[in-house]
């Protein structure tokens, strides 16, 4: 009886202290939700990225250069300038519009001007005769995608507000016309809290 | 008899100190081994990682070192300290507490986060660790930063000249004046230096906007960012109209036309003044106790160059010195001073109090011990607090026309430099660190 007690005095500290060890080394890591609202901070973040491209992209798949075009336009996704005062990646930005708009069958991409001389690179392998004209055809684009990221930040003792602003222009590379724009705003407001350590 | 016991107990607070600064990396160390044991050592010894200098002094002395990206993650660190400053509560718990310490302990119970002229050069410096990384974008974000930084400054200072005159009132109605500048002040001369009291203002330097124009330009987005790239120019010509010799051009010959390409030399050079707290005391009821007025003050910089010379084949050249970290300190120490100064008499006219108190209760031996413990325990307080010792003291930026191919000497103090430019870019970036004489370092990278 007493060893039994025993036993089961040593086998329940002994589990409290496995729980509270396995609590204490472990980390919990679950899945999240892709499209949950992430407010983690005020910087630009993954909300912002989907928000953006899935309302841009939206825009310029209902303009009319691509809506009513004969067939699927070529176009060049150039670079969006970061013009905020953090390091954002423009490029995910980027990618993801890229994405979207090829899903939706209505444009036809040509490789990034970054990747363009592997691309290059990779023809002139195999090129004969004709890689001038592949060449040619390679960079004839028949309209250019680029914009800007911009922010403003304001602060006084009880909020911080920061504006983000995302334009996009579809481009006539020949002409220099700009065909569409868009742009899609962000405004995050931070509250400070009066009394705090 | 008082005036021994008052030697005995200046001699044991003296080597007190002593022992209190022997455990942190100083600039000190810097100078009395090499670079490479001081950077392994700072950067191995976390014990002060939760304090904004050490992240500046572990990003600058990484920089010197070529690690760009790890510099990079060292400012971020330093950024996070300083935005979770920013950031805090309006009435903040430890602000007060911070507050009351310093107005009654010691200055040395404030933690440190940085001068204006500090916080605008942390950001100008990790641009340049992008610029070396070739993400001219990376570098503008960083320049960006720099100007935003400045509005907290000007808030924080416009509420110290509030607490300085609420600090000068509390000493003028204990019957002190907090006008005069104590006569053996260390800096008292060098706060009236007409250099320092020609400096606009004790946070922007023309350096960093310099800098500013020259990575706007380059990474092409002057333009697309309302003409940043010029309005930093024009700034930086309000604050040291000498930027202009920063720029020169090659005649405009047609032989040269489609063989010139642009090189921006970008000096950095020495160590900026080291901060400190200066105790000046006094002895009081006829040399029984003493007390003691603790003011900031800064050492002398230090590895500095007096010097810089570039030659190529076409030009000599001579860029202005447009980072004066030195006479920024000054000048910022110069404009708190009054505040300080009020501060300072109010702790010591405390400490007195107490001291006359203990003196009366246990006799002068009772009255010094007191002293005596209230000099050393604020000595340990002010041992923690330190500035940006490593930053650099000197900057200097060269933007000029040169032949492709061609060779450019430099020429630092009595150390002379040269380097071969490329053949096929538009344009050249190089950076040149000097922190020690073992430490002189040129990396460069084209566009």
């Amino acid at each position: 009886m007493s060893l039994t007690k025993n036993t089961i005095i040593t086998v329940g500290i002994s589990t409290l202290l496995l729980a509270f060890l396995t609590g204490c080394s472990s980390k919990d890591v679950k899945y999240g939700d892709v499209k949950a609202v992430e407010t983690v901070t005020a910087d630009f973040g993954s909300t912002d990225l989907q928000s953006t491209a899935e309302s841009l992209t939206q825009s310029l798949l209902e303009s009319r250069y691509i809506a009513k075009a004969q067939q699927p336009p070529k176009v060049r996704l150039r670079a969006v300038n970061n013009l905020t005062y953090e390091h954002i990646d423009t490029k995910s930005i980027t990618d993801k519009i890229r994405i979207k708009l090829l899903k939706s069958g209505q444009v036809r991409f040509l490789a990034d001007v970054a990747n363009l001389n592997q691309v290059k690179d990779e023809r002139e392998l195999t090129a004969s005769a004709t890689a001038n004209k592949e060449n040619k055809a390679m960079a004839d684009s028949d309209y250019i995608i680029t914009g800007n990221v911009r922010s403003i930040k304001k602060a006084n003792d009880d909020v911080k507000d920061v504006y983000y602003n995302v334009s996009l222009e579809l481009v006539n590379p020949q002409s220099g016309e700009i065909m569409w724009a868009d742009e899609k705003e962000i405004r995050k407001v931070t509250s400070k809290s009066s009394v705090g350590w | 008899m008082k005036h021994s016991m008052l030697k005995v107990t200046f001699r044991i607070i003296f080597f007190s100190s002593l022992l209190l600064q022997a455990s942190v990396v100083t600039t000190n160390q810097l100078h009395s081994s090499n670079f490479q044991t001081t950077l392994a050592t700072l950067a191995s010894d976390t014990s002060d990682n939760n304090k904004f200098w050490y992240w500046l002094n572990l990003a600058r002395l990484q920089q010197a070192n070529g690690d760009f990206t790890t510099s990079i993650q060292s400012f971020e660190k330093a950024y996070v300290i300083l935005d979770e400053y920013e950031d805090r509560a309006t009435i903040s718990l430890r602000n007060i507490g911070s507050f009351l310490g310093s107005s009654l302990m010691s200055k040395g119970s404030e933690s440190y986060y940085g001068k204006g002229y500090e916080r605008t050069l942390m950001h100008t410096l990790n641009a340049l660790n992008y610029l070396m990384l070739n993400n001219f974008e990376g570098a503008a974000v960083e320049m960006r930063r720099m100007e935003q930084r400045q509005e907290f400054w000007l808030k924080e200072s416009e509420e110290k000249i509030k607490e300085a005159s609420e600090e000068k009132e509390k000493a003028r109605r204990q019957g002190n004046d907090t006008t005069h500048i104590p006569a053996n002040y260390s800096l008292a001369a060098m706060l009236e230096d007409p250099d320092v009291k020609a400096l606009t203002n004790n946070y922007q330097d023309p350096f960093s906007y310099t800098l500013g124009s020259i990575i706007m330009d380059i990474s092409g987005q002057s333009a697309a960012s309302g003409n940043f790239g010029e309005i930093s120019l024009k700034r930086a010509l309000a604050l040291n109209p000498d930027v202009s010799k920063a720029f020169a051009t090659l005649p405009n010959s047609p032989s040269i036309q489609n063989n010139k390409m642009d090189v921006t030399i970008i000096f950095l050079t020495g160590e900026a003044p080291a901060l400190k707290i200066e105790k000046i005391r006094f002895p009081i009821l006829h040399g029984a106790v003493y007390s003691s007025i603790d003011l900031p003050s800064y050492t002398s910089p230090s590895n500095d160059t007096s010097n810089v010379t570039i030659l190529t084949d076409k030009l000599k050249l001579q860029p202005p010195r447009l980072l004066k970290s030195d006479l920024m300190a000054y000048k910022t120490l110069k404009d708190e001073l009054p505040g300080e100064l009020a501060k300072s008499v109010v702790r010591a006219t405390t400490k007195a109090i107490a001291a006359k108190q203990a003196s009366d209760h246990f006799g002068n031996l009772g009255g010094l011990v007191a002293s005596l413990v209230f000099d050393v325990g604020s000595s340990y307080a002010d041992s923690g607090f330190r500035n940006w010792e490593m930053m650099p003291n000197s900057g200097y930026i060269a933007k000029f026309e040169a032949i492709k191919k061609s060779t450019v000497n430099i020429k630092l103090n009595n150390t002379q430099e040269s380097f071969v430019l490329p053949s096929d870019k538009k344009g050249t970036i190089v950076l040149i660190t000097y922190l020690t004489p073992d430490n002189i370092r040129i990396d460069h990278v084209s566009y």
